[in-house]
């Protein structure tokens, strides 16, 4: 029973005067239903009538009832000519009854107006049936008793028999009948009126042979049949028909006993009619106790069966539509699955509409492409409907709508309401699909009529929206998937190097276009290390090619196996190969961040690099080499004067020793001395010659570990004559213990020359006195060795500190400008930094940073 | 009273100092050597006659910076340049200073005793023809 609170007025006045005409209605049968002289009536319905108003209406209301009942009570009982105290006393007995019958039922029972559990019918029957009457029963004879003078226990006897006969026949008839309504007998087939009628017609023949054989006008012979006769039929009613059917016939019997006692009939030998009857309502009462118990047993038993056949039909639902998921083979299949669970979904709960509504980017809309609806509702064009923002809100928030009713929906989703309402929709149930904590959309049922979404309802929902979610989630995860694997796939192919996918085992699972056309020998990269087809484990080509003696390969071996064995974090080399013609390449060697394990290989053919290298090289060989012969022309005079030295001392000497022996007697042993001299000179000539020669000689490309400290001391002398010459003092500052350098002893030997030279030039305008250089060597950073060539020239102009390592850049007047640029060429090509700034006080410094040997070798 | 001839040999290269002394020597001259300008001016006394062999390029003073600087302290001794690479300009300021020969390395050792000879026979001269002045 639903209360809409904008009608309780209205409700209110109905369900008053619903009660005031039913209680009319008893009062009369009641009335007619007495022993003369007695107050009391064997049969008194609206006591029960009250109790059944009660019992439907929340307890909030009734007061409405006993409001309904009282005008009709006072009217019926006073126009008998009764006191009107006892009248009131007598409603408040009657009253009294329908409270306490109606309080307990309440309070025990968790529905009170059904009667289809063994507690319902339990609370039923000690409550209204028992309690009710026998408590008020001793209020209402003392009333009785009190003014009409009857005498107390007669009349509580008569009264509580009947009316425990009453309420136990007319309440459970009435609650039915309001609740279950015309619905109710509208799901009655043709065969169960049938049944209903011919056990009708049964029970008043049977009542009327047993319980007033003198008013059929005929007897059975022999004894009189026992009461127990009708309990056949009563058990058939009650397996049949239930509470309900129960209570119709009882009230049928205690009708037919009633009237039959008022009317003389004594089915009891030897009784007064009142006793007679009494006896009568006892048995009956009893035999109809553990009817509603049967009853209750056997509904409950029934709803048991109709609880499971339906959950059974829910999980085959649940099964069928999983089923069809896993079956379905590609996308058309898999939407056609989905839409066959939306209707298995739809015909199971009967409603008249089922959607999936995606929530997408800018998804407002009700999306119409995933429906379901029933044959007999009218068409929804879902497509053209308005917007559903509140739903869609809701639905982000991952919160279900349970709406009965959507013009109850709040203020907020007055555009939702509206969208449903124009499809004709009257109530939803909105449930979020979310799988691993993504939404994917939401579930809409809708119906067309006002539907109660029961908690089950909404549960089975919330299964099947897990269930379509979890495909939904599937599917969609299975199209990312394959679109990055198309992504991947489409990346690799549109590389020109060639790659191949390892596992940890080294074998190849998967490779690229490249690298497929040279496994099947169509590339022009067929020098590639091991290149071989899918399957096929890399590491055992690459050792056979190593054994064969491919230096390549061996050393791509190495690496490989260092990085599948996460020895390495990743391997490049470079490597050439002359098969058909030499070519170089880089390989790469790149682990894959997996559980399995695994690794990326990659070969690029450098040749064209590798090539314009080499011939860098050779050029910045012979530039060098051009360099450092012009820089030794500007060192001829120095190293004339250093040749001519020696020369001198010979050229004396000889002629010295010529005299010496002209002389009378010959100066033998000032000849020796002389012979001594003379071969120191020439001796020192060849040493001069071969430093000169030295610095002539062009490059070789090998390179040793070097040390720093005699590097600038073999370059010192070189200069030192110079130094002479110019008059210029040139300190030195070494640090014995610096680390050592690899490299070209010829090239780095020019760098420091050049340095010197220029440092010695730099101070040729400057006085004399002032004219200084100093070369330090020191440990840099990292283990780097740092060299500093200082002079006290007029250092470098704003200008040339820029430019000064730049080809062709000279301040000197016969200068070629390519010194310093060499000086870095070479010190670059080293893996150092060369770099001038200007001293603080006067002059520049020239330094040098050499990577130590240690780093060196990596 | 006149005292030994004495040849003074400035050379700051050892091996060219050792051969000009030797055949200086060889040839009947008493030698004194110097490896620096700066090692000959701080000589006390200088016997004459004296005659100088002295190097052009040394570090710090050259032979151009001693012939100058004994010619501003008056002391005109005869002097020999010798160089290892002459060229024409050096070789007329040579002479424009008043030096007694201009000799470029190697050179005959003729050449050499020879300007020697000269040179002592020069300030032997000065020497006597100062005393006279004195005298007088």
């Amino acid at each position: 029973v639903r209360w809409p609170d904008q009608a309780s007025w209205w409700w209110a006045l109905c369900t008053a005067g619903l009660v005031g005409l039913g209680y009319y209605l008893g009062v009369l049968i009641g009335s007619a239903l007495r022993f003369p002289p007695a107050t009391t009536s064997v049969l008194w319905p609206p006591n029960s009538i009250l109790t059944a108003a009660l019992l439907l209406t929340p307890p909030s209301r009734w007061w409405v009832c006993l409001a309904g009942a009282l005008p009709v009570h006072l009217y019926v009982q006073t126009s008998l000519g009764w006191p009107l105290a006892m009248v009131g006393a007598l409603f408040l007995t009657n009253c009294s009854e329908a409270l306490i019958g109606a309080g307990l039922t309440h309070v025990c029972s968790d529905a009170p107006s059904r009667f289809d559990t063994l507690r319902r019918a339990g609370a039923f029957v000690a409550g209204a049936g028992l309690a009710g009457p026998i408590l008020s029963g001793f209020g209402d004879a003392a009333v009785v008793e009190a003014f009409r003078g009857e005498p107390y226990w007669n009349v509580w006897q008569t009264r509580v028999f009947s009316n425990v006969l009453t309420e136990l026949s007319v309440v459970p008839l009435i609650v039915l009948t309001v609740t279950a309504g015309t619905s109710c007998l509208g799901r009655l087939t043709r065969a169960q009126f049938a049944e209903a009628l011919v056990l009708g017609v049964f029970l008043v023949g049977v009542g009327i042979f047993v319980l007033a054989p003198e008013a059929a006008g005929f007897s059975v012979p022999g004894e009189a049949m026992p009461m127990v006769s009708v309990l056949p039929l009563l058990f058939w009613t009650a397996i049949r028909f239930g509470a309900g059917g129960i209570s119709s016939a009882l009230f049928l019997l205690a009708l037919i006993a009633s009237s039959a006692a008022i009317f003389g009939s004594r089915p009891f030998e030897g009784l007064a009619p009142s006793e007679s009857l009494i006896a009568l309502q006892v048995r009956l009462v009893l035999m109809s106790i553990p009817l509603f118990a049967v009853a209750a047993l056997l509904d409950e038993r029934h709803g048991a069966g109709a609880e499971l056949a339906s959950r059974l039909r829910f999980e085959e639902l649940l099964a069928r539509t999983s089923a069809s998921f896993v079956r379905a083979r590609g996308t058309e299949e898999a939407e056609t699955a989905f839409d066959d669970g939306l209707m298995r979904l739809g015909m199971l709960l009967d409603v008249d509409l089922v959607l999936f509504l995606k929530v997408g980017a800018g998804g407002r809309e009700l999306d119409g492409t995933r429906q379901w609806r029933s044959d007999s509702s009218p068409r929804f064009d879902v497509s053209r409907s308005g917007q559903v923002p509140w739903i869609l809100s809701r639905l982000r928030e991952g919160r279900p709508i349970i709406c009965e009713d959507v013009s109850t929906l709040p203020d907020e989703a007055n555009g939702d309401r509206v969208a449903l309402a124009g499809l004709g929709l009257r109530s939803v149930l909105v449930v979020p699909l979310v799988a691993g904590s993504r939404l994917h959309g939401g579930l809409l049922l809708a119906t067309v009529a006002a539907r109660d979404w029961s908690p089950q309802t909404v549960g089975q929902v919330q299964l099947v929206s897990e269930l379509l979610a979890n495909e939904v989630g599937r599917r969609r995860s299975e199209d990312e998937l394959r679109s990055s694997e198309a992504m991947k796939t489409a990346i690799l192919s549109s590389l020109p190097s060639l790659v191949a996918v390892l596992d940890r085992t080294g074998r190849i699972i998967a490779v690229n276009q490249g690298w497929l056309d040279v496994a099947r020998g169509d590339g022009d990269s067929r020098g590639a290390v091991g290149v071989s087809a899918v399957g096929a484990n890399y590491l055992a080509v690459c050792r056979r090619a190593a054994a064969a003696g491919d230096s390549g390969a061996s050393v791509a071996l190495g690496g490989l196996e260092d990085v599948l064995s996460a020895r390495a974090d990743g391997f490049a080399t470079e490597y050439s190969s002359t098969d058909p013609i030499t070519r170089w390449y880089a390989m790469t060697v790149v682990p894959l961040r997996r559980s399995e394990g695994g690794a990326v290989v990659s070969h690029v053919e450098v040749t064209e690099r590798k090539r314009a290298e080499v011939d860098a090289q050779r050029a910045r060989q012979e530039l060098t080499h051009f360099a450092r012969v012009s820089a030794m022309g500007e060192l001829t005079a120095s190293l004339a004067h250093q040749l001519n030295q020696p020369l001198t001392g010979i050229s004396i000497n000889a002629q010295a020793a010529r005299r010496c022996l002209d002389a009378t007697p010959p100066a033998v042993a000032e000849v020796r001395d002389i012979v001594i001299d003379i071969i120191d000179d020439s001796l020192r000539a060849g040493e001069v010659i071969r430093n000169m020669r030295g610095m002539m000689v062009r490059t070789s490309g090998e390179s040793s570990v070097l040390d720093v400290t005699a590097l600038i001391r073999d370059v010192a002398t070189l200069v030192a004559s110079d130094t002479i010459i110019r008059n210029v003092s040139v300190t030195f500052d070494l640090d014995s213990r610096v680390p050592r350098v690899r490299g070209h002893r010829v090239e780095l030997q020019q760098v420091m020359l050049n340095l010197l030279v220029n440092a010695i030039e730099a101070v040729a305008d400057v006085p004399p006195a002032e004219r200084g250089v100093i070369v330090r060597s020191g440990r840099g950073s990292s283990g780097s060795v740092l060299v500093s060539v200082q002079d006290s020239g007029p250092g470098l102009s704003p200008d040339a500190e820029g430019t000064i390592f730049e080809p062709f850049f000279t301040t000197k007047t016969g200068g070629m400008g390519m010194g310093l640029a060499i000086a870095r060429s070479i010190v670059e090509s080293h893996g150092g930094r060369i770099w001038a700034e200007n001293h603080s006080q006067r002059g520049a410094t020239f330094c040098v940073s050499l990577p130590g040997a240690d780093e060196a070798t990596m | 009273v006149t005292a030994t001839p004495t040849v003074y040999v400035i050379d700051d290269d050892l091996s060219v100092r050792r051969a000009i002394a030797r055949l200086l020597r060889v040839a009947g001259h008493k030698v004194v050597t110097c490896d620096s300008a700066d090692a000959f001016l701080a000589l006390k006394t200088i016997p004459r006659p004296a005659c100088l062999v002295v190097d052009v390029r040394m570090p710090n003073l050259t032979g151009f910076d001693l012939q100058q600087t004994l010619r501003l302290e008056g002391r005109n001794l005869p002097i020999v340049l010798i160089t290892g690479h002459g060229h024409a300009a050096m070789a007329a300021r040579a002479a424009a200073t008043g030096a007694l020969a201009f000799l470029v390395k190697p050179f005959p050792d003729g050449v050499l005793l020879d300007a020697v000879q000269t040179g002592l026979q020069m300030d032997q001269e000065e020497q006597s023809r100062s005393a006279r002045t004195d005298d007088t």
